[in-house]
């Protein structure tokens, strides 16, 4: 009899922690991933069509550059992707089977089948009634485990990476920009790219381009590239955070789900204050 | 080589061209300016060595770049398998919740008090009972 209290207490005892576990450090690192593609835009814009204004008849490099702007856009968007599918499979259980299930343990009881207490009756509908939630959550806990231990590795290159890609991009954009302004410079003593017009009697009356992209469209499209250069930073920044959160996640798994996971809330929050400029949509953070 | 030392080299070699496309496009201006070159000199200046510079400062970047979005591949694959194991992961439990609610509403309907009280059978309870332990099974096994 006594140890079937103590079964009885240590189940109600389990049911009840579980039910204060959290998910909210996966729920917040699925939100850092999914701004990502916020960013995409970068890699819509064409360096090279600027770049190809200096060399007449193209360039395989450009090409090749441009081609693999879509593996680019893919890893954002599944990064992304990724963090919508961890914010969803955190989201909470809405099953309940409670007054169905007292029903039947009620109906047991005064039948005499079961000599429960009011207390014991109480217990045991809980029990009852939070058994999905808990094998729930097991279920949760040991596929969050395998999936964030075992992919850390995978989604850390996948930001190293397009860091060290961002870094290079943002020098690439000041090389075009640079080579913009030193060679079809707005003064025409030192436009290397003018053509003369002359008149008919074969006198020069003024300048134009000599290129094939005319003095406007390469205003416009310096313009687009150094907007889009100034965008780079935050981006670098916003995946240095996810990474971060990421890694956090994957190196306090044992907390997750559980009532500590507040913990790794704030280890993820103060890891990544001085980094994420948005940190106001982090809404789930409690102090 | 690493991609951090990857990145540091390809930009070291990139400033090293820029640097020397600079030293040239400034020599040019200040020549033309003082009229010791004329405008058709200083323009072969910069289409045949200024921009043949540059050009390479921008290659060996983007080279890079390529080649470290090359070697992506095999992680982008990884992350992908994950999140479809979790979205498979997801729609198992969504499965299971559903067969769940089923039974326990079958259970409850089986388990009314007017059927108890009308024709109580111990082993109607304890069949119904067994029903939820199988269900717990099912979804226990989802796990892995």
């Amino acid at each position: 009899m006594k140890m079937s209290y103590l079964k009885f207490f240590c189940l109600t005892f389990c049911t009840l922690s579980i039910s204060c576990g959290s998910y909210e450090s996966v729920k917040d690192t699925g939100i850092l991933a999914q701004s990502l593609e916020e960013y995409s835009h970068i890699y819509t814009t064409k360096p090279c069509d600027i770049d190809f204004a200096f060399n007449e008849t193209g360039s395989s490099y450009c090409d090749s550059y441009k081609d693999r702007d879509s593996v680019r856009i893919k890893a954002i968007g599944l990064l992304a992707t990724y963090g919508i599918a961890l914010q969803e499979f955190v989201t909470g259980s809405d099953f309940s089977g409670g007054d169905q299930i007292s029903l039947l343990l009620g109906s047991g009881n005064a039948a005499g089948w079961l000599n429960l207490t009011d207390a014991q009756m109480q217990g045991s509908t809980q029990i009852v009634n939070s058994t999905y939630k808990l094998i729930n959550n097991g279920i949760k806990r040991g596929t969050l485990k395998t999936v964030i231990q075992d992919n850390n590795g995978a989604f850390q290159k996948i930001i190293e990476n397009l860091m060290a890609d961002l870094e290079l991009r943002k020098r690439f954009y000041g090389t075009i920009i640079k080579k913009v302004d030193d060679y079809m410079g707005l003064d025409p003593d030192t436009d290397a790219d003018r053509r003369e017009v002359l008149n008919d009697d074969g006198k020069r009356v003024g300048y134009v381009k000599r290129n094939r992209v005319d003095n406007m469209s390469v205003q416009l499209l310096l313009n687009r590239l150094k907007q889009d250069q100034a965008q780079i930073n935050p981006l670098q920044t916003s995946l240095k955070a996810v990474g971060s959160a990421h890694d956090i996640l994957a190196k306090n798994y044992d907390k997750i789900g559980t009532g500590d996971d507040a913990a790794v809330v704030k280890l993820i929050y103060e890891n990544i204050k001085s980094l994420y400029t948005g940190i106001d949509s982090l809404k789930s953070v409690e102090e | 080589m690493e991609t951090e030392e990857l990145v540091k080299k390809s930009i070291a070699i990139s400033n090293a061209f820029d640097a020397m496309a600079t030293r040239i496009f400034e020599q040019a201006k200040s020549l033309l300016k003082q009229g010791d070159i004329a405008y058709p000199e200083y323009k072969q200046v910069m289409d045949n060595y200024y921009l043949p510079l540059m050009n390479y400062s921008s290659k060996i970047l983007m080279d890079s770049s390529n080649q470290i979005i090359d070697n992506m591949d095999q992680y982008l694959t990884e992350i992908e398998e994950a999140t479809n194991r979790l979205n498979k992961v997801s729609e198992d439990l969504k499965t299971a919740e559903g067969i769940f609610s089923g039974v326990t509403f079958v259970l409850a309907a089986a388990a009314s008090i007017a059927t108890f009280a009308t024709a109580p059978s111990k082993n109607t309870f304890i069949s119904a009972f067994s029903m939820v332990k199988q269900a717990v099974k099912s979804i226990g096994g989802m796990e892995g």
